[in-house]
C-alpha cells in the first residue's frame, strides 16, 4: 500500500494511536490525565462565559417573541406589555437565583448531614449517544470521584472524572451507569441501569428483580444505598411500566427519573455524607 | 514544512511565516469549534459534529496532510473537552480530514458542493461508527429506534455545520492568498 509507505502519514498516524491509547487507558484506570486537566481548566471560564452568552441570547429572543405576539393580539396594550416584558426579563435572573438559593435550603433541610457543593452545568458530552456534562468545580473545590449529584428534586449521577477547576457527571441515563435502588411500598430491591435507546426519553431500566418481585406502574424508586456511591434514599423516578423476561425468568421495570435532564442549569454535589453499608441494614432490623 | 500544499498546482505556496499563522489560525479555530461543541451547540436537538467538519474542511482545501495534522488535533480537543471513556475520534478524525484532501483531486473538484458531497459521505461513515459504538454499549440495543432518534438527527445536524466550517476555512485560506497578491504588488 503506498498511503503506508508515506513516512509523513505513518508519524500523524502513530501521534493518534498513541492519544488514543493514552487516554483509553488512564479513562479505564479512573484517572485524569495531566493534559486533559489542562484542557479542561482552559476552557471552564470560556465555557462560562460561552453559557451565560447563550442564556442572555435566549432573553433577548424570547423578549422579542413574546412582544410579537402581543403586538398581534392587542396593540392597545402593546405599549403597556412591553414595559412589563422588560421588567420581566431585568428581574428574570434575580428570580431564578432565589428560587434557586429557596430550594437550594429547602434540599439542605431534608438532609442536614449532606455537605452540598452549587455546581454550573457548563459542559456537555460531544457525542450524543452518551449522557455526560461537565460542570464548574473541580478538584480545587474539594471535589473527589464518585461524589453524588443532586438537585432539589432527585438524583442525578456521579462525579467520574475530576480536574482542578472541572468535573465531569455520569448521568443515570448513561449506558455504563449502575445504582443500587429500591422500591419504596414494597421494599424490592435492584439496580438502575441506563440504556442508550431510552436516553432521549430520559428512562431508565430498573433490573435484576426477581420474577415474583412485587412492582407497580407508579412505584416510587429511591436509591438503596448499596454500593458505597449514592446515600440511601434520595429520590430517583417512578415506575412506568413493567416487563417480564420469561427466558431469564425476572422482571425489569422502566423508571421515568424525576429530573428533567434537559432543562438543568444547576446542581448540587454532595461532597460528605455518611456511607450506608449492610452492616447499617443488619442493625436496623 | 511541507504540510500545507496548495493542491491547484502541486507546489508548496506558502513561506514558514504563514505557514505558522495559519496553523496558530487552524488550531484556535479547532479549539472554539471543540468547546462550541461541547459547550451550548445544538442542532435538531443533537450536538453537530462542527469540529469534525472544520478539519474535514481544512483537509479539503489545505491538503491531505495538513488535514491529518487538524484530524489528530480536533480529535485530542473533543476528546478532552468532552468525552469520557475509550474513544477513536483522534484516528477517525485524521483518517478522514487526510481523506479529503487526498481524494479532492482525483474525485470532484475543489468547490462547496463537491464538499457537501465528502461530507455526505463522512457523515455517514461517522454515523456508522456511532452506531457500532451504540451496539457495543446498549444492552437491548435497537438499531431502528437508534437511526431514528440518533442517528439520523445527528447526520443531518452534521450537514448543516459543514457549511459554515467550509466557509470558515475556505475565508481564513483566501484572506493568506489575498495577502500574497498584496505582498507582491508592493515589492
Amino acid at each position: 500500500m503506498k498511503l503506508f509507505k508515506n513516512k509523513f502519514f505513518i508519524i500523524v498516524l502513530s501521534i493518534a494511536i498513541f492519544s488514543v491509547i493514552f487516554t483509553s487507558t488512564l479513562s479505564i484506570m479512573g484517572k485524569t490525565d495531566p493534559i486533559k486537566n489542562f484542557f479542561g481548566t482552559v476552557a471552564t471560564p470560556f465555557r462560562y462565559v460561552g453559557i451565560k452568552i447563550k442564556e442572555s441570547f435566549e432573553g433577548f429572543s424570547k423578549y422579542f417573541s413574546s412582544v410579537d405576539g402581543l403586538v398581534e393580539r392587542n396593540s392597545e396594550l402593546e405599549s403597556e406589555v412591553d414595559k412589563l416584558e422588560k421588567e420581566l426579563a431585568d428581574s428574570k435572573a434575580i428570580e431564578e437565583e432565589n428560587e434557586r438559593l429557596r430550594k437550594y435550603i429547602e434540599v439542605k433541610k431534608t438532609y442536614p448531614d449532606f455537605e452540598f457543593l452549587e455546581a454550573l452545568i457548563v459542559g456537555n458530552e460531544s457525542e450524543n449517544h452518551s449522557s455526560f456534562f461537565t460542570l464548574n468545580k473541580g478538584s480545587g473545590d474539594g471535589v473527589k470521584l464518585g461524589m453524588p449529584i443532586v438537585n432539589e428534586i432527585g438524583v442525578i449521577g456521579s462525579v467520574c472524572e475530576v480536574g482542578y477547576s472541572w468535573c465531569r457527571v455520569r448521568v443515570l441515563t448513561e449506558a455504563s451507569s449502575s445504582v443500587g435502588a429500591y422500591i419504596s411500598r414494597s421494599g424490592e430491591t435492584g439496580v438502575i441501569d441506563g440504556d442508550i435507546s431510552m436516553k432521549d426519553t430520559g428512562n431508565c431500566i430498573l433490573s435484576y428483580l426477581s420474577e415474583d418481585a412485587d412492582v407497580e406502574v407508579g412505584d416510587i424508586v429511591y436509591t438503596s444505598g448499596l454500593g458505597s456511591v449514592y446515600p440511601r434514599d434520595l429520590y430517583i423516578g417512578k415506575v412506568i411500566s413493567v416487563s417480564v423476561d420469561e427466558y431469564l425468568r425476572s422482571k425489569s421495570a422502566t423508571v421515568e427519573l424525576s429530573v428533567d435532564l434537559e432543562s438543568l442549569k444547576y446542581v448540587m454535589i454532595i461532597t460528605d455524607y455518611e456511607i450506608y453499608s449492610e452492616e447499617d441494614t443488619d442493625e436496623a432490623s | 514544512m511541507a504540510v500545507f500544499r496548495n493542491l491547484d498546482n502541486g507546489e508548496k505556496t506558502l513561506n514558514k511565516k504563514r505557514v505558522i499563522i495559519l496553523a496558530i489560525i487552524f488550531s484556535a479555530l479547532i479549539f472554539i469549534s471543540a468547546l462550541m461543541q461541547t459547550t451550548f451547540l445544538s442542532v435538531f436537538g443533537k450536538v453537530p459534529a462542527l469540529t469534525f467538519a472544520v478539519s474535514c474542511a481544512i483537509g479539503f482545501i489545505m491538503g491531505g496532510r495538513a488535514g491529518a495534522v487538524s484530524g489528530v488535533f480536533a480529535g485530542i480537543c473533543v476528546d478532552y473537552l468532552g468525552s469520557t471513556g475509550i474513544s477513536f475520534s483522534p484516528i477517525f478524525y485524521m483518517l478522514c480530514a487526510y481523506l479529503c484532501g487526498e481524494l479532492v483531486g482525483w474525485f470532484l473538484s475543489k468547490n462547496l458542493p463537491s464538499f457537501l458531497v465528502y461530507s455526505l459521505i463522512l457523515g455517514l461513515f461517522k454515523e456508522i461508527l456511532t452506531a457500532i459504538y451504540c451496539g457495543m454499549v446498549s444492552e437491548s440495543f435497537d438499531l431502528w429506534k437508534i437511526i431514528i432518534t440518533l442517528l439520523i438527527p445527528e447526520y443531518f445536524a452534521y450537514l448543516v455545520c459543514a457549511i459554515p466550517a467550509y466557509g470558515a476555512v475556505f475565508g481564513i485560506n483566501k484572506l493568506f492568498k489575498g495577502k500574497k497578491k498584496r505582498d507582491k504588488r508592493s515589492y
